[in-house]
């Protein structure tokens, strides 16, 4: 059985997912972990081209690759050229009989389905869907050169969004930290910012401490604010009132810490603490800085 | 008193001449202004003749919407005005007759009516004074207080003092007529002051002062179509076509299939009668005064959506009747704050209940408010999102529709399927069967009403929306849907009688829901309970001693009059003492800033409605500290939740539903 | 310039989705159909630039069941001004590449200069068809799009080619397509607008034209992914409370819960 795995890479070397996915690639059989290299940035046309190319040649049976947005936007149009199955959003696998069976979200995340797509196939997986085992060796990485010729679009410039400075958008999250009206004041948001920042998270925020001016806008999460879908979800002095619920219940795992047991969130959420949030938030950030680095 | 006209052809003629031109004008202004006026879209205002009528005697002459606290002098210094005003006329036209034909009207030279014409010049004088003092060193905050003013006040003055000279003078120069009684105050004035007038100029003060009078009431009629002063010929029609609707029900757009366009496009889309109320208004500010969107920083002002709607209609009036295909620009649209305006209306009705001329500003807004909402599709985001969801789950949150009777999964509440012969429905709306909060008030209900033996059933799953903030919003559209869907269900289950815990379900079942063929007998829980405690048929028992203060809801309280049930049954609890919120309480309750669909918007200027109602709690409890602040309604109750966290006084001060008293201290079934 | 854009209609997201009995599909039922959220954002996009510019023409096509007419009408309520259904027998199975061919067909029918859809479908999540259309039309496309622009003042309704907002880390990376290509959408700055009400009477009277899939023409085999298994995800609530034990003990064990048990960390 043969597997590539495509790695897409990032500034400090290859992605986290792409380690991941070849290291399942070799789980699953001959793996080859393989590049498009020669393009300053992703574009479909000349990255699928060669790849399509050499898997008419190579004849892999499966094709994995991140599901970050180059990854689901090449591996989808791979897929089509290649007149293969896709499947997107993998967050567990196994091949048997010529047919993979990909276990993924459909319905916006609110069902969990278990497909099969006959081989060969193409398939984006979830970052963090295959945990990385520790001291792990990075693969050998094959590559194939862009084909400029076939690019139909012109580059024109990049433009950074305002509210950028680093900060991580709501949007596609995987990790968000939201406070609420429990951290008593602006001044308090330190803690959060710090947390945040260790785990690669948004941030968040209830309505009433956007309302308060303690918080922007942008960081609401709620009925009238932004509805989230992160992985973890944790909401910190919040007492999970309905609009906000509204906006974060779809998250994979919502971790709540609230002084008052009697408080709405601990209704959804996985993992609850009942506390002071001043004497949790620090032994708790320190927690999780010594589980990051042992990473 | 014999007319200086007497006998003088000429002189008669002059005055038939000055009162022609006056009233001339007079009449070719009002003419131009009620040709106006019939731009208006037509509405039928003669329901109920009888009920306008004594509405008529009583707010009209009666002068009852301006005795009202905490304008009570300053309404009795209007009223003497205006029943002066009443009295004096017939003397006016005593006099213009007497001046043209040498007829007095009968009973005009007698002592009662002599006495009261001087007693009320007078009052008048002196209220005059009063205005102008007031108006000149202490003006209040939301009067417009400009030059038309001063010039009626000043007219009035001068009518009231010619009046009196020529009393005064025509008594001296001895012009008195066989037979009718001496005016008092000339009397008095001869008595003290023998000879006021130098020489014998009496004769000629007399005709001065008496044709002085007549002028002035000619110019004063010329004028008055061009001021606010119009308003005493206004608001007898304006008072007489009322809204005889309840408070709380706003119009139908019939046939709303067939119709092209929605709401109010251009002034002709308004209704006369709301053109009417643009005339009406006389720039008092007391709807300015009570509304809590413009206490709290808000653009809204009621006085300015009332006047600009004068003001549009002055300005493109000509232009309309000339040209009947030109539609002018859409009333929402006047003004470049206009949209800010409208959105920030909770339609509390504070500014209704305000007005002494019954200028119903709540349904200008909610026209216009149509027109953003229906042909525009201009409506603040959050709030479209929550109409979408009424549209989709049939309830504003969006939350599943098959979870809506969850709340009572383990209650086991018969639905009406499970027990057709249900006496009552209780609707419990989409706060209580939604908003974990709100879901213990339902609880509360349920258990209050088995204590007492009441036979209800809800309708679970098969409940939506009733469709209140979609029409508040402009939405009519989707409010009819969600009602009618609502009154089929009901007719399904053979529905009569329908308990409330929502003032807003309360209002839109009981008083708009006729309006599509449902009527029913609606109650709110509390004048449930308020009845069966008044029955016998449920007693509480002796609870914690406690002050509770209580907060009108808009929506059971100003619309529906619902003021005495629920502090009858807070009354009805032995240990509780009940904490007005006085003076924002009753016909004066401050709103809690949800209603008119604002539940569903951000508030983003000015001070928070709530927090101003909060402000007003406390300042109540600085001086009779409460620890429960109770009401009626779910939004009040989120609001005033919200309210007690922004103050950090949730610890002390809990805001409950009466409901919740109620289940507290049921004496349980034996 | 002549948009088409492709909408897919979905179960509304406020309806909560039932598994049906047969552990495999969704139990219809309950089920409220709209318009796809990110096919929402794309039409609004495309009648943003109608707006901009009124000589364009916005088309919109859904192919699958004939309910799909629902979507349409939403969509000419918005403001669109021609809709197409494709449907018919096998509609309602086609999958993947296959509906791209058929979709291909109705764009070259349409003479179509521009396609937008939105980014996935809200029902199977998977954002292929509108890649696979371009492959099969032989366009260039750029998904995940916020905005785009005509690229140049030329003479009113040519089409010189448009400005792309793609949405990436950071900011947006902005592409110049010269000739016809297929935009996925992310999502539009507006909020999809809410049809007027006349709108929404002009819409129920429309005639819409079905075209019959089989009449397409096209190949209906495509690889495509058979559903074995569905679940609703495990239900909220019941989760671990700590309470007990000092901050760092609780901050410890709720560290390791994350990593070992959610695998989350």
């Amino acid at each position: 059985m043969k597997v590539w795995a495509i790695v897409e890479r990032s500034a400090s070397g290859p992605r986290r997912v792409s380690l991941e996915i070849a290291a399942k690639a070799k789980e699953l059989g001959d793996a080859t972990a393989i590049e498009v290299t020669g393009l300053e940035r992703y574009s479909s046309l000349p990255a699928v081209g060669p790849l399509a190319t050499k898997a008419k040649a190579d004849a892999p049976d499966l094709i994995l690759v991140g599901a970050t947005p180059t990854g689901r936007d090449l591996g989808a149009r791979l897929a089509a050229r290649l007149g293969w199955a896709y499947a997107s959003e993998a967050t567990d696998l196994a091949v048997e009989d010529g047919a993979a069976t990909i276990t993924r979200t459909m319905y916006a995340g609110k069902v969990r389905a278990t497909v099969r797509a006959t081989l060969p196939a193409v398939v984006s997986v979830r970052p963090g869907a295959f945990t990385l085992k520790s001291g792990a060796a990075e693969p050998v990485v094959e590559s194939v050169t862009a084909d400029a010729s076939a690019e139909k679009l012109a580059f024109q410039r990049f433009e950074p969004s305002a509210a950028a400075s680093g900060r991580i958008p709501l949007a596609e999250a995987r990790v968000v930290v939201s406070g609420g009206r429990g951290l008593r004041g602006p001044e308090n948001w330190k803690q959060v910012e710090e947390l945040a920042g260790i785990l690669g998270a948004a941030l968040g925020a209830s309505r009433a401490v956007t309302d308060a001016g303690w918080r922007p806008n942008e960081e609401q999460v709620g009925q009238t604010g932004r509805t989230v879908t992160p992985d973890l979800y944790i909401a910190l002095g919040i007492s999970g009132a309905i609009q906000h619920l509204a906006g974060m219940t779809s998250s994979k795992v919502i971790v709540a810490v609230n002084k008052d047991p009697e408080a709405d969130i601990f209704k959804v959420a996985d993992y609850g603490v009942v506390g002071d949030l001043f004497e949790f938030l620090p032994a708790f950030t320190e927690e999780v800085k010594k589980a990051k680095a042992a990473a | 008193m014999i007319a200086p006209t007497a006998g003088n052809a000429v002189l008669v003629g002059l005055l038939i001449v000055v009162w022609a031109v006056g009233w001339g004008l007079f009449v070719g202004r009002a003419w131009q202004l009620y040709r106006y006026l019939r731009l208006g879209r037509d509405e039928d205002r003669t329901q109920r003749p009888l009920r306008r009528i004594r509405d008529e005697l009583v707010i009209y002459l009666g002068q009852r919407k301006l005795l009202k606290r905490p304008y009570y002098v300053r309404g009795l210094a209007h009223a003497l005005i205006f029943w002066g005003f009443l009295i004096i006329t017939i003397g006016t036209v005593d006099l213009f007759l007497s001046g043209v034909f040498g007829f007095r009207i009968p009973g005009t030279g007698t002592a009662p009516f002599v006495w009261t014409v001087d007693l009320f010049a007078i009052a008048v004088l002196l209220s005059i004074a009063l205005a102008v003092v007031r108006r000149l060193f202490f003006p209040p905050p939301r009067m417009h207080v400009a030059l038309d003013g001063y010039l009626i006040l000043a007219g009035i003055a001068f009518l009231m003092l010619t009046l009196l000279l020529f009393e005064t003078a025509g008594l001296v120069a001895g012009v008195a007529a066989q037979g009718f009684t001496a005016p008092p105050l000339a009397t008095l004035i001869t008595r003290l002051w023998p000879s006021p007038f130098p020489g014998e100029s009496s004769a000629v003060v007399y005709g001065a002062a008496w044709w002085g009078h007549l002028v002035g009431v000619a110019a004063f009629a010329a004028y008055l179509p061009q001021s606010k002063h119009l308003h005493i010929v206004t608001t007898l029609p304006n008072v007489f076509f009322r809204s005889q609707r309840p408070r709380g029900a706003l119009d139908l757009i019939t046939k709303i299939e067939e119709r092209e366009t929605f709401g109010a496009g251009s002034v002709r889309d308004l209704s006369w009668k709301q053109l009417l109320d643009g005339y009406t208004c006389t720039e008092c500010g007391r709807c300015s005064d009570q509304c809590p969107a413009l206490a709290t920083g808000k653009p809204l002002d009621p006085q300015k959506i009332v006047l600009d709607v004068r003001d549009q209609l002055l300005h493109e009036g000509h232009r309309l009747v000339r040209d009947g295909a030109d539609r002018g620009t859409p009333p929402a649209r006047y003004g470049p704050t206009k949209t800010e305006e409208l959105w920030a209306c909770t339609t509390c009705a504070a500014c209704v209940e305000a007005c002494p001329v019954t200028i119903e500003h709540i349904d200008k807004i909610v026209d216009m408010r149509r027109w953003l909402a229906m042909m525009e599709g201009d409506v603040p985001p959050e709030a479209q999102r929550s109409l979408t969801n009424i549209e989709r789950a049939g309830n504003p949150w969006g939350q599943p529709p098959d979870t809506r009777a969850d709340w009572a999964k383990d209650l086991g509440v018969p639905t009406f399927a499970e027990k057709p012969d249900a006496e009552w429905l209780y609707f419990v709306g989409c706060a209580a069967s939604f908003d974990r909060r709100n879901q213990k008030v339902a609880r509360a209900v349920v258990e209050v009403l088995r204590a007492a033996d009441v036979s209800f059933a809800i309708l679970g799953t098969e409940e939506t929306c009733n469709g209140d903030p979609a029409r508040r919003i402009g939405n009519e559209y989707l409010w009819q849907t969600q009602a009618q869907q609502n009154i089929e269900t009901l007719r399904k289950y053979g529905v009569t009688k329908v308990i409330a815990s929502c003032p807003h379900c309360f209002n839109t079942i009981a008083n708009e829901y006729p309006q599509l063929g449902g009527s029913y007998e609606v109650v709110h829980a509390v004048q449930l309970v308020d009845r069966l405690v008044r029955e016998g048929k449920l007693r509480m028992r002796d609870g914690a001693t406690e002050s509770v203060a209580y907060h009108d809801p808009c929506y059971l309280g100003r619309h529906n009059k619902v003021y005495d049930a629920p502090r009858d049954v807070l009354g009805a609890m032995p240990g509780v003492t009940t904490v007005e919120i006085a003076p924002h309480h009753r016909e004066r309750g401050f709103c809690c800033g949800a209603g008119g669909g604002r539940m569903w918007m951000e508030e983003k200027v000015g001070q928070r409605v709530n927090h101003r109602r909060m402000d007003q709690i406390l300042a109540v409890d600085a001086a009779t500290p409460v620890t429960k602040v109770a009401s009626g309604c779910p939004f009040c109750l989120i609001m005033l939740d919200e309210a007690v966290g922004a103050k950090a006084v949730q610890e002390r001060i809990k805001p409950i539903d009466v409901m919740e008293l109620v289940q507290a201290r049921l004496i349980a079934r034996s | 310039m002549k948009i088409l854009v492709c909408v897919k209609q979905t179960p509304d997201s406020t309806v909560r989705v039932k598994v049906a009995a047969d552990g495999r599909s969704v139990d219809a039922s309950q089920i409220t159909w709209a318009i796809s959220p990110y096919d929402e954002y794309a039409v609004e996009l495309a009648l943003e630039r109608k707006d901009a510019d009124p000589s364009t023409t916005v088309a919109v096509v859904t192919l699958g069941a004939a309910r799909g007419r629902d979507a349409l009408r939403q969509a000419l309520a918005m403001g669109c001004d021609e809709a197409i259904l494709v449907s018919g027998q096998g509609a309602e199975t086609l999958q993947g590449s296959a509906v791209a061919r058929a979709l291909a067909k109705v764009v070259e029918e349409a003479k179509a200069d521009l396609v937008l859809c939105g980014r996935q479908a809200s029902d199977d999540d998977q954002g292929l068809v509108g890649l696979a259309l371009a492959e099969a039309l032989g366009w260039p496309h750029v998904s995940t799009i916020t905005k785009f622009a005509p690229a140049d003042a030329g003479p009113a309704g040519s089409f010189n080619g448009i400005d792309v907002w793609k949405e990436v880390e950071g900011g947006h990376e902005v592409w110049r397509a010269s000739g016809p290509a297929v935009l996925t959408v992310q999502k539009s700055e507006k909020d999809p607008r809410y049809p007027s009400l006349p709108g929404i009477m002009k819409a129920k009277k429309k005639e819409i034209p079905e075209k019959d899939v089989a009449a397409l023409g096209i190949d209906a085999r495509a690889p495509s992914l058979e559903i074995v298994k569905m679940e609703p995800p495990p239900a909220r609530g019941g989760g671990k409370i700590l309470k007990d034990g000092d901050m760092k003990q609780t901050a410890a064990e709720l560290v390791r819960l994350l990593r070992e048990e959610a695998k989350v960390l």
